[in-house]
């Protein structure tokens, strides 16, 4: 089969692996992780330049590397080409090879933080996604320095206490795929994880949910199809997402 | 009292200390705490949260006019409570429901939920369904608002309402849900009262389905 994958950068060294254990062809797009600080509607509107660009090229379906980060996928509508989505909360359920393993973990460990090699590599974002990003919008992306100017010495416990996003974890949980790179990215998330003290250990991940999706294996209960003229919506469900006509359709 | 334009400059522009000042001075005269939080601050919040809305505010802002009103409130409140004058504000919990540890966005719609008049019971995060229900029945509630920031605990807004029908107490409260993941389809489909994309948003509409404010 020719498929086109549109990924997120977070996957990049496993579908590298992936792809070259497949008998189908593969071209492969990673899109930056940065897109996430986006709103909803920015992120989408990223994936869909590229999903466009692919369409109608001959290409037997449009793989995306993505979860449900972020609400970006409900709304989006298969043109020419179906498009195939794992249903997966986010990337972490992917990573781990299973949804319902990350349920499993996330409730035991609530204030856990997740780092894999593909998090680790990928934190610089570029000018044009800082510019429209939801910290740069909310006015959370301020220095140090800026906010004691603005609020004064007195008020920066109280501010940066307020917008921590990290201070109710107290564990790490670092994926390992197989794939770690010459950076060991595992060590430095441990010495993050020793930094803040919080505990850390190393969960197995698993390749087969991104494995069949570029072998073109995708059980309905583990990836949406969503066919020529559907779109995705959001379902309650344990499905997580569905397809439906367009309202401007039906 | 001109005086006291002070105390809606001073939470608008997020200056805790004089908000503090001037409410100490007009206690001191005899101001009925009420005209206090009605005429100034409540007035000033609003603008903040319409300020926050129109993105002219950030939410360092927000955060800093929040400190000035709790500030105030802090030497209002036990008056309110000590001259046997009844504190009939309406009560609202907020939560960020079970297995979800986040809580910026909760805390911003607490601030503004403050701020906008309400007597806030605020349940911190990883909130169980049994203890929503218990802060509603001991505090007489009529406000529960539920945030999650991930899609695997945003089923958690469901189980929630779900166990508010159960326990026969879903008709007594409006129940408003938020957080990234959340849309609007979902917040239907769930059986919530109502969904908004920011806090500020959130607190108007909570007024509107409480009959309280404009609508």
């Amino acid at each position: 089969m020719n498929l086109k994958l549109i990924s997120c950068e977070v996957f990049k060294h496993e579908f590298l692996h992936c792809i070259s254990k497949t008998n189908n062809n593969i071209d492969a797009k990673f899109i930056k992780k940065g897109i996430h600080d986006l709103n909803s509607k920015g992120m989408q509107n990223r994936i869909v330049k590229s999903i466009n660009k692919a369409d109608g090229k001959g290409f037997e379906a449009i793989l995306l590397g993505y979860g449900l980060c972020n609400t970006w996928v409900y709304g989006l509508v298969a043109n020419k080409t179906p498009l195939v989505i794992p249903r997966s909360h986010d990337c972490i359920g992917i990573l781990l090879g299973s949804k319902q393993k990350y349920l499993d973990y996330y409730f035991e460990n609530p204030e856990t933080y997740f780092q894999s090699v593909g998090w680790m590599e990928n934190t610089e974002n570029g000018p044009s996604i800082k510019k429209r990003s939801l910290q740069k919008l909310y006015g959370m992306d301020i220095s140090q320095d800026k906010l004691k100017t603005l609020y004064g010495e007195e008020n920066l416990d109280y501010l940066n206490d307020s917008l921590d996003q990290t201070k109710h974890y107290s564990n790490m949980a670092f994926i390992d795929t197989g794939l770690d790179s010459h950076k060991n990215y595992q060590k430095q998330a441990k010495s993050k994880a020793d930094n803040n003290y919080w505990g850390f250990e190393v969960l197995k991940g698993n390749r087969k949910l991104l494995q069949q999706l570029v072998n073109g294996i995708w059980p309905e209960s583990e990836f949406l199809v969503v066919n020529s003229g559907m779109m995705v919506q959001q379902s309650i469900n344990e499905d997580l997402v569905t397809a439906t006509t367009p309202i401007s359709s039906k | 009292m001109e005086y006291l334009e002070k105390l809606h400059d001073a939470v608008l522009n997020g200056d805790p200390v004089t908000a503090v000042d001037i409410t100490e001075k007009a206690l001191g005269e005899r101001i009925d705490p009420h005209i206090l939080i009605n005429e100034y601050m409540i007035r000033a919040m609003d603008e903040v949260g319409a300020r926050f809305e129109r993105f002219e505010y950030f939410i360092p802002q927000l955060l800093m006019s929040a400190k000035a009103m709790k500030g105030a409130m802090a030497l209002i409140r036990p008056l309110l409570v000590g001259d046997g004058v009844d504190d009939t504000s309406i009560c609202a919990v907020t939560g960020t429901v079970k297995g979800d540890v986040h809580d910026i966005g909760k805390n911003l719609l607490g601030a503004l939920l403050e701020g906008g008049g309400f007597r806030l019971v605020d349940l911190g995060t990883n909130v169980s369904p049994e203890q929503f229900i218990d802060a509603v029945k001991e505090n007489d509630a009529k406000l529960v608002c539920m945030s999650a920031l991930l899609t695997t605990t945003m089923p958690g807004m469901k189980t929630t309402i779900d166990a508010f029908k159960e326990a026969g107490i879903r008709n007594d409260v409006i129940m408003l849900v938020g957080g990234a993941p959340v849309t609007q389809q979902f917040a239907d489909e769930i059986g919530s009262d109502g969904y908004r994309d920011n806090a500020s948003a959130g607190v108007v509409l909570a007024k509107e389905l409480l009959g309280l404010g404009e609508k």
